[in-house]
């Protein structure tokens, strides 16, 4: 009987139409965890090598972890993991909400789609009946008005992950909402399109049993209280969300501005409390004490009656800063515009402000932008940009393509472009940190500040802050974050919580819920997600990635920031990724070894 | 019984999940709790509970009179067939329903722990 765990994984073939319930096996549970680890683990497997990411090929995972579902605080979290059409690669994102808890009370670790049914479906899961259900009403609307007439149709108990028409129409820009959090990066929106998916909807009757109760209750006591006497998880975040450090980064010399040419506005950049004027209430995720999420609405002027749940610290620059722009009101309109349309964020304003650096160059005219006039600050027109990009409406069918796409097809833009693998980059110049810099070039799903986050032991680890400028114990720092990082996408934690608590806090609350002893070893955990990160690396050279595109876009080495607390900087990554394979076990072209696999026990798996 | 603010509640379920388990230990869910966080997305539909109230439609409506005061509502199992005729009678939409039992739920305070309470991370929740 499992304990933590639901025990059982669902799996639907949208082309038969053949449902499946497989038993969870221990051996799985113990090596692979939970959420990223889960769906490393099916993709790596059944995924055949070199599978078009937009055909029926293409296997769709959303995995829980272990503690998804339980009291442990901030641990509502879901991952959804395939083969990204942005960049060819693995991908996994994560997301927080109502869905993951969900699935697990509905009786579900996780949920595998293959295959792609002929017309537009939607997935309903109560308990132990699944059905494939025609779908044709919903298609064609946003994510918003899907959410509230599924609901209408199901209850508002019914948990739903969703497609709007960005994903429809296949771009890899495409996100999956749920619940009004996002499945963001990588296109995984487009994956769920070409599948003819609209829509999963789930709605679970049962729980999850503990192994040991009084355990159990008194690590969860003790998280909660860390997390409400910790800065910034109980001060911070509540108070500001993530957009607390929009003047920390703008104060180091970090926050890029203006598609990455500067890191200064001649205007004064948005800062936390211009944003929190628009806050009208907080939301958590499930399960969490934390409230990072707000929701902000617009009162007056041109975008009157604008609002999101937000805007988030990376849309406030990709939106903001990153097309010159400093109207607040602009970027809720446009984070609104891509949750509704199901689209990234971050990817969408860095197309933008990419696309306005065009127009300045004169790369660009009006002839190509169906009139509009893209210039730095220009808020009309970036929401513009944004509509057309998610209706993928003239232009906007390019512009959908992305960055890199958009490097190769517009004469005169190589090298302008700010991105990794073919993933946009988020909000943190890799010149003005060193470590930002490698954790770029090494993440698994190209240009992302999520795999790892060397920034807060470069500048806000309050005993031996390690600097901005230097590339010394970096490659340390950005693997042992990438493995950490790694486990908690495995285990239903936010990240945010797992910045506050340490592993040996967090440990105790795997083996007291699933009664699981060796996931209460802070160090076993940690090897997990070395695991599965390696498994990823196996998996993304399979696909064809090769070590010279673990780097950043030249112009970071080239072109020197202008302005700014790091005026001068530039960044050349390329000593300290072989650092980073020296200390991983990988050899110099960035495969990992035979003796490293077997240590992993990755062995029999390849 | 209840103080209740809305404009503070997060929906972030703490509640629920917290009265699951005063009520079954040991089960992480929150199906069988006695509150519900209703959600009506960017806002919060309604903390809905037992409001203690003097009308009392939930006891007056039972056809079986299978319901009693006694600091809280005391359902008598052996005596309630289910109907559900007391859950359609709240105002407050307090009762909720047991998913595999189908039996009404009702708030018992936790026998003066308020368990709800002392879970709410902003307050939405209180003591009266």
């Amino acid at each position: 009987m499992w304990k933590g765990y639901a025990g059982k994984i669902l799996e639907v073939d949208l082309s038969s139409g053949k449902i499946d319930r497989a038993a969870l096996d221990m051996d799985t549970a113990e090596k692979y965890i939970g959420g990223k680890g889960f769906g490393i683990h099916t993709l790596f497997h059944r995924l055949p090598a070199g599978a078009e990411p937009l055909s029926a090929d293409n296997i769709l995972v959303f995995a829980t972890g272990p503690l998804t579902g339980s009291a442990a605080p901030a641990s509502g979290r879901l991952e959804l993991c395939t083969k990204s059409p942005a960049t060819g690669l693995w991908l996994d994102s994560n997301a927080g909400g109502s869905f993951g808890p969900e699935l697990k009370y509905a009786g579900y670790d996780a949920l595998i789609i293959t295959g792609a049914a002929k017309v537009p479906v939607l997935l309903l899961i109560e308990d132990e009946e699944v059905a494939i259900v025609e779908a044709d009403e919903y298609w064609g609307l946003d994510t918003i008005a899907t959410h509230k007439k599924l609901k209408e149709h199901y209850s508002t108990d019914h948990r739903i992950a969703c497609i709007g028409q960005n994903g429809e129409l296949l771009s890899p820009l495409a996100n999956v909402q749920t619940e009004y959090r996002s499945f963001g990066r990588g296109g995984a929106g487009a994956v769920m399109g070409s599948k003819n998916l609209k829509a999963v909807v789930v709605n679970g009757s049962g729980g999850l049993k503990t192994a040991d109760n009084g355990e159990f209750s008194r690590m969860v006591r003790e998280s909660v209280n860390e997390l409400a006497n910790s800065p910034d998880t109980g001060a911070a975040k509540p108070e500001f969300g993530t957009n607390v450090i929009l003047s920390l980064m703008d104060h180091t010399g970090i926050h890029p501005t203006m598609n990455f040419h500067r890191s200064t506005l001649d205007e004064r950049p948005i800062d936390e409390h211009d944003v929190r004027k628009f806050y009208k209430r907080n939301r958590a995720c499930f399960s969490c004490t934390i409230r990072c999420s707000k929701v902000a609405r617009v009162e007056e002027g041109p975008f009157q009656g604008a609002y999101t749940e937000g805007p988030e610290y990376e849309t406030v620059w990709s939106f903001g800063s990153h097309c010159g722009n400093t109207d607040v009101a602009s970027i809720i309109e446009a984070e609104h515009l891509c949750d509704a349309y199901g689209m990234d964020a971050i990817s969408v304003g860095n197309v933008v402000g990419f696309l306005i650096d065009c127009f300045e160059k004169g790369l660009l005219t009006t002839d190509d932008t169906q009139g509009l006039e893209l210039r730095w600050g220009n808020s009309e027109a970036i929401v513009a940009a944004t509509k057309l990009i998610g209706l993928r409406q003239g232009p906007g069918d390019a512009w959908s393509r992305g960055v890199a796409y958009l490097e190769d097809t517009i004469a005169g833009a190589r090298g302008l472009g700010a991105q990794v693998k073919g993933l946009e980059l988020p909000a943190y110049d890799p010149r003005a940190s060193k470590g930002m810099a490698l954790a770029y070039a090494t993440s698994d799903r190209g240009g992302c500040h999520l795999r790892s986050w060397p920034i807060g032991e470069e500048i806000m680890n309050m005993t031996n802050p390690l600097g901005l400028h230097t590339t010394e114990f970096k490659p340390e720092v950005v693997k042992s974050q990438q493995d950490l990082f790694c486990l908690v996408n495995c285990s239903g934690l936010c990240l945010f919580a797992a910045f506050t608590l340490t592993l040996e806090q967090i440990a105790p609350l795997f083996s007291s819920l699933t009664g699981i002893e060796s996931l209460g070893n802070a160090e076993k955990l940690l090897e997990a997600g070395e695991r599965v990160n390696n498994l990823v690396r196996l998996f993304n050279l399979r696909e064809g990635l090769t070590a010279e595109q673990d780097t950043l876009p030249a112009r970071f080495i080239t072109e020197p920031l202008p302005d700014g607390p790091r005026c001068g900087a530039t960044v050349d990554v390329s000593e300290m990724v072989q650092t980073y394979y020296k200390l991983r076990g990988w050899s110099d072209d960035g495969k990992p070894t035979r003796e490293l696999l077997d240590r992993l026990e990755i062995a029999t798996e390849s | 019984m209840f103080k209740i603010r809305k404009s503070d509640c997060t929906h972030c379920r703490l509640c629920m999940l917290a009265c699951t388990a005063a009520h079954e230990p040991g089960l992480q869910s929150v199906k069988q709790a006695r509150i519900h966080i209703e959600d009506d997305w960017p806002e919060i539909g309604g903390i809905e509970v037992c409001m203690a109230c003097k009308e009392q439609l939930c006891i007056m409506t039972c056809p079986e009179d299978a319901l009693t005061w006694n600091g809280h509502v005391v359902l008598d199992e052996d005596r309630c067939i289910k109907c559900h005729e007391c859950v359609g009678a709240c105002p407050y939409k307090g009762i909720m329903i047991h998913p595999s039992s189908n039996y009404p739920l009702y708030c018992d305070k936790c026998e003066g722990q308020f368990s709800c309470v002392n879970v709410c991370p902003t307050g939405a929740i209180k003591r009266r």
